[in-house]
């Protein structure tokens, strides 16, 4: 609420004369009776020392008082903000994020923002067309433009509270589109964080919800110390404008380890360290106790990193400078073998077969198909490209020879050249992922630099998730749940239950919404992936303004387009203030005629 | 006083027979019967002789006659005694709240002792007058014939309503002071805690003929004033700070109503007459209906 006047508040000065004038007032007129006691008696019965007498006592200044003010404030015109929807095409565009879960007098924003929207389509003019979208993450459209009522009512019931983080650009680059492409749509954009950059026109800006005190988790991480235990750091932090003071627990399985109180202040955020034993279980939960208005961010969940186990085979005779460079990735398995197939990494020397059979390989000779020549005795100096692949590798310098021209497949990245000639590239083709050196390693300065092992533990990080599975073991909703493998995967979540296939190496989870440990199932193991929501634009429930509108030269739009404005109550406070003033003349009058006692002799 | 008593008033007052009482008495003789028995003409009956008892009242030839002593008992002939108490504390000189005029009570009341005086003697009965406050102020004794009206007028006159009230010790001081009882008129409001019952009990328990007159304001029975006053009582001076609304009058009317039915249903069990009159009523009726319910007309 707002007031439009408010320098009018000054007439509420008034109030304390008129509380001074009835205090002068009350100078009784002095009567002389003859039966006092008569009159202490009357008293008595009939309770003139009670509140409710007192109360009638100052009935008439009580009613002067309410409508001083009442007139006191409709001079000042307050005022509130109403949205009413009256164009032919409506767009309603509701944030689905998960501070729109906020819980405030008893009702989400989200159900705020589903009855502001409701009251939009029972106001729309009948035949407007009412679209029905949702932003979070991303926007969707939940109803195309429709004339059914009922149907738009449906989708916004629909609607439910995703715990992913908002991003604003989603729902405003829909509110765009939607402007851009429709010259008559008027868009709503109903959710508790406000456009940044000032809105256009056509769009209506509608906050649902206030500020709100809220206290949440802002990172819960562990690492793996050289003992095997694992430190692990919990942060929180006191969103509100009150000093808080909250509980915190951590269990590890299920089993409460460490219980403290945190105390926080307005704004302030504490971080708290603990060191967990190494035997138990991977998974942590983090969990503050008590209740605030946003539940999402009281919980969190770290999987504890376990030691890397990969196996890498050599096929073939195999190279002592490349084994080496392998055996030196910590936690890295190399065996022999003869089998073209099987999970892990593959170093071939000398022939592949072809195609490549799936998964990642180190090729110290090219494929026939891929040759364009034989071997040049020519010797060369790498040029390395800029490539991730690349990152921290000192290949710059280094000499080569017997480099075999090749002939790449469309789709390979080069990463190093001899010369004219790709020297190391990264090949993929399907479901298989092969480095490529096309040069002799025995006749080249890389197994006289730390560049070979770098090159390949690059390779297995990036290809193979530094063995740690086939998953990362933290995620955030709304982000695509990414599993690489080559096998079919079960994926369980809080409220999900999926399986997927695989697809070029890799199964895709697309929308994870809820927080919470997901169990991704490949053959007979498991990897939990810990979900959370972690994020301060989410957690923060303050409000926050909106970025002012723009004027806009141009004709003033019609009442029509008219959509939204103040709405004043100031005639009801006048009409409230002069029934007060009729209330407190008709107290009055009853008073100094009080009924007329009937001539009863005793 | 004078202008209390008009002459056309006293006419009519003339034309009234006033009785003293039905059982009247008086330390001296007088015309009018009394059921005591003494000396007079009209013999009564006989009655056996006790010793001690006068010889010149037995009948001697009842002795001749039937050998036995008797003694001749005639009834004896008093005056008739009125007394007349006025209270002339300051409540006589109040009323309710927003009374207009002050002294009206007063005024109405001893016009009422005035005229009861006035028929008493004429009608050769003594008269007292009495003026009690928190005691017996003044007290005239009993008079007989009109020439004493006079001074029983000016003693009226020279009152003043002030003073608290304590009739009890009123009544016990006059008790002191008359001799035997009588018939009493009490002519007061009673607006005091109890309605004056304990100090009617005593002249009751004395053997008086009580009448008791309660005179009253308009305002005190209906008051007027409303809004916020200060009442203060006349003859305490303490003061209460109120605000008059029809549910306060409602609650007073209550409490008056109460003390006079309390005061009423005394009179009742005692058999005495009660009469309530208003300060602004027309005095002949008043005191016609005075006179007749206290028997004082025959």
């Amino acid at each position: 609420m707002s007031l439009l006047e408010p320098t009018a508040l000054a007439w509420l000065g008034i109030l304390p004369v008129l509380v001074l004038l009835w205090r002068t007032r009350l100078r009784r007129t002095p009567a002389r009776v003859s039966a006092g006691f008569l009159w202490e008696r009357a008293c008595r019965e009939a309770r003139v020392d009670s509140f409710s007498k007192r109360l009638q006592a100052n009935l008439l200044l009580f009613l002067q008082l309410l409508a001083a003010l009442a007139l006191g404030l409709a001079l000042a015109r307050p005022s509130l903000p109403v949205v009413s929807g009256s164009a032919a095409e409506m767009a309603l565009l509701i944030d689905t994020s998960a501070s729109m879960g906020a819980r405030q007098d008893g009702s989400t924003r989200l159900e705020v923002a589903r009855g502001q929207a409701r009251r939009l389509i029972r106001e729309a003019p009948s035949g407007a067309q009412i679209l029905v979208a949702s932003c979070d993450r991303s926007a969707r459209v939940l109803l195309p433009f429709t004339r059914d009522r009922s149907a738009a009512l449906r989708a916004l019931e629909d609607l439910e509270v995703r715990e992913v983080a908002a991003d604003g650009q989603a729902g405003w680059a829909l509110a765009a589109s939607l402007l851009a492409s429709r010259p008559e749509v008027e868009v709503f954009l109903m959710g508790d964080q406000p456009p940044q950059t000032p809105p256009p026109s056509r769009l209506t800006w509608i906050e649902c919800g206030g500020t709100a005190a809220n206290v949440g988790l802002v990172a819960l991480r562990a690492a793996r110390d050289h003992d095997g235990t694992f430190p692990l750091v919990v942060g929180v932090r006191n969103y509100g404008p009150r000093p808080e003071q909250r509980e915190l627990e951590l269990r590890r399985g299920g089993v409460l380890l460490a219980a403290r109180r945190v105390g926080l202040p307005a704004g302030g955020r504490q971080t708290l360290r603990f060191r967990l034993p190494a035997s138990g279980s991977d998974l942590v939960e983090a969990r503050l106790l008590g209740s605030d208005a946003l539940a999402v961010d009281d919980r969190a969940w770290t999987v504890l990193p376990r030691r890397a186990t990969l196996r890498a085979r050599v096929v073939g005779p195999g190279n002592l400078f490349a084994e080496r460079a392998l055996a030196a990735i910590p936690g890295l398995v190399l065996t022999r073998s003869e089998h073209p197939a099987g999970e892990g990494l593959a170093m071939w020397q000398g022939e592949v077969p072809w195609p490549l059979p799936p998964g990642v390989h180190i090729l110290l000779h090219p494929p026939a198909a891929w040759r364009r020549g034989e071997r040049l005795d020519q010797a060369f100096t790498l040029q390395p490209e800029r490539a991730p692949l690349l990152n921290e590798v000192p290949l710059a310098d280094l000499g080569v020879a017997g480099v075999t021209p090749l002939n790449l497949p469309p789709g390979s990245e080069i990463l190093a050249r001899a010369g004219p000639h790709p020297a190391l590239a990264l090949v993929r083709q399907g479901p298989a992922t092969a480095l490529v050196l096309a040069f002799d390693l025995y006749r080249s300065d890389l197994p006289l630099s730390p560049a070979l092992p770098l090159l390949f533990a690059n390779l297995v990080e990036s290809e193979l998730g530094g063995g740690r599975g086939p998953v990362d073991p933290e995620s955030v909703p709304g982000q695509p749940l990414e599993i690489r493998t080559m096998e079919p995967v079960w994926v369980q979540g809080p409220d999900t239950s999926v399986r997927l296939a695989s697809e070029a190496g890799r199964a895709i989870l697309p929308d994870p919404d809820r927080t919470g440990v997901y169990q991704v199932r490949v053959g007979e193991k498991a990897w939990p992936v810990a979900m959370n929501m972690l994020d301060p634009r989410e957690s923060d429930l303050a409000t926050r303004r909106p970025a002012p509108r723009r004027a806009r030269p141009g004709p003033a739009p019609t009442s029509s387009s008219q959509r939204s404005g103040v709405a004043e109550f100031w005639p009801w406070l006048a009409g409230a203030g002069l029934l007060a003033l009729l209330a407190e003349w008709l107290v009055d009058q009853r008073r100094r005629r009080p009924e007329r006692p009937q001539d009863r002799t005793p | 006083m004078g202008s209390l008593l008009e002459p056309e008033f006293l006419a009519w007052l003339e034309r009234l027979r006033v009785l003293a009482g039905r059982t009247p008495t008086s330390s001296g003789p007088g015309e009018n019967r009394s059921p005591a028995r003494g000396r007079s003409a009209e013999f009564s009956e006989h009655r056996d002789y006790r010793p001690g008892d006068d010889f010149r009242h037995i009948d001697w030839r009842a002795w001749g006659r039937l050998d036995r002593l008797f003694l001749k008992v005639f009834v004896e002939e008093r005056d008739r005694t009125l007394s007349i108490l006025l209270d002339s504390s300051a409540s006589m000189g109040a009323g309710g709240p927003g009374a207009p005029e002050e002294g009206a009570k007063f005024d109405q009341a001893r016009r009422l002792a005035a005229a009861l005086a006035w028929v008493g003697l004429g009608d050769l009965n003594r008269v007292g007058l009495g003026l009690v406050r928190d005691h017996l102020v003044q007290w005239h004794s009993p008079v007989r014939g009109r020439p004493h009206a006079l001074e029983l007028f000016r003693l009226l006159e020279s009152a003043r309503p002030e003073g608290r009230t304590d009739l009890t010790t009123a009544f016990r001081q006059y008790a002191a002071r008359s001799k035997s009882p009588g018939r009493v008129v009490v002519i007061s409001d009673f607006l005091q805690p109890g309605a004056g019952i304990e100090a009617l009990r005593l002249l009751r328990y004395r053997g008086e003929e009580l009448l008791v007159v309660q005179v009253l304001h308009p305002t005190e029975l209906a008051p007027q004033a409303v809004g916020d006053l200060r009442l203060v009582d006349v003859e305490t001076g303490s003061a209460r700070e109120v605000t008059l609304d029809a549910r306060l009058l409602e609650a007073y009317r209550k409490s008056l109503q109460n003390l006079c039915d309390e005061l009423s249903a005394w009179c009742h069990t005692q058999r005495c007459s009660r009469i309530l009159v208003r300060s602004d009523a027309d005095l002949q009726p008043a005191l016609l209906q005075l006179l007749r319910r206290g028997g004082l007309v025959r």
